[in-house]
């Protein structure tokens, strides 16, 4: 076979490997978060009057932040990660799933909290859109060492179309 | 001159493939998550307490001072970059008895961030500081949690002690901001 021939199938095979990849990103999976989650403390929340602590950890309301998921093609999952703004070491953040949602689809997994870190961690998966879906944010560490502040974290919701 | 390029079974899967593999669809969204922590200041002091000077049972020999370590002082101190200090007085219009005076020392144990003692203080009607250098800190609320308060009734004219009476004295402490 000619060099020539052989670069032209070369360039044809990609061109067809990028329209392809072109099609599956306009249909693309969809994912949203609909609530932050904020919490101050102070005196009210010692855990026994003067003297103690502040009690260690502070959770949302269950059905906080119902999550959205779109445009599925058949199985994903949600991968969580953390990127911190104003952080301290000893704060633990992690994530619970509490309700099922809604759809003509599954879901599975992620109704144990999950710690969450500064990496991908799966939290639930399933098959076909769903909506409507809570999940719960615990707040852990606190103590008065912490210091009067205000500490800032974002969560990232990555879903997953498999 | 045409020239006809055929593509082979080889070069089509390969194409899937290579659109397939490593082009799973994604998408992501995020939440932000904020904890507010507000200044604290709380203290107690324990419970009441009482001394009493008795006599030695030694014809001419003064009474021995009362003294009392029985209570501690307690507090959860939440503050920035700033620090505290505890302030202690007698509450007017309580007094001393005649011929007494009455003092009062923080001592150990003391927690990272609850601060020093000052030392021994004798009490009056005006504040003086009693710790000092209070950060961030919640000492415990259990009854040995906290400095120990140590009491100290001293007997200084027993000619002005008017036995049999039965006086209050009402101790305040004040955790507050230093440099203020």
């Amino acid at each position: 076979m000619s060099s020539p021939n052989r670069i032209t199938r070369l360039i044809l095979s990609t061109s067809a490997a990028l329209l392809l990849f072109a099609a599956s990103t306009l249909a693309a999976v969809t994912i949203s978060v609909q609530a932050n989650f904020s919490r101050t403390v102070g005196a009210l929340d010692l855990s026994a009057g003067p003297g103690s602590d502040l009690t260690g950890s502070q959770e949302s309301d269950p059905d906080l932040g119902a999550i959205s998921i779109e445009g599925t093609t058949g199985g994903w999952r949600v991968d969580v990660k953390r990127t911190d703004a104003s952080w301290d070491t000893d704060l633990e953040l992690a994530i619970r799933r509490t309700s099922n949602g809604s759809g003509s689809g599954t879901i599975s997994g992620g109704t144990s909290y999950l710690e969450v870190g500064a990496f991908d961690s799966t939290l639930f998966s399933g098959e076909a859109d769903r909506a409507d879906i809570d999940v719960q944010v615990r707040l852990s560490g606190l103590s008065a060492a912490l210091g009067a502040s205000s500490f800032s974290t974002t969560v990232t919701y990555t879903v997953v179309d498999q | 001159m045409h020239r006809s390029v055929k593509l082979s079974l080889l070069d089509v899967l390969a194409s899937l493939l290579v659109a397939g593999v490593g082009f799973a669809a994604t998408d992501n969204d995020v939440q932000v998550v904020t904890l507010d922590i507000d200044e604290v200041a709380e203290i107690t002091a324990g419970a009441d307490i009482t001394l009493t000077i008795v006599g030695t049972g030694t014809p001419g020999m003064q009474p021995v001072d009362p003294t009392s370590s029985a209570t501690h002082l307690q507090y959860t101190s939440i503050v920035d970059a700033s620090t505290r200090k505890v302030l202690v007085k007698l509450a007017a219009p309580d007094t001393v008895p005649a011929g007494t005076s009455l003092h009062v020392t923080a001592s150990a144990p003391f927690a990272s961030g609850a601060g020093a003692s000052t030392g021994s203080v004798e009490l009056t009607t005006s504040d003086q500081e009693l710790i000092t250098g209070i950060g961030s800190v919640a000492t415990g609320d259990l009854e040995d949690d906290g400095p120990q308060l140590d009491y100290v009734w001293e007997i200084e004219d027993m000619t002005l002690l008017d036995f049999g009476n039965d006086d209050v004295a009402t101790v305040t402490f004040t955790l507050t901001a230093e440099g203020v």
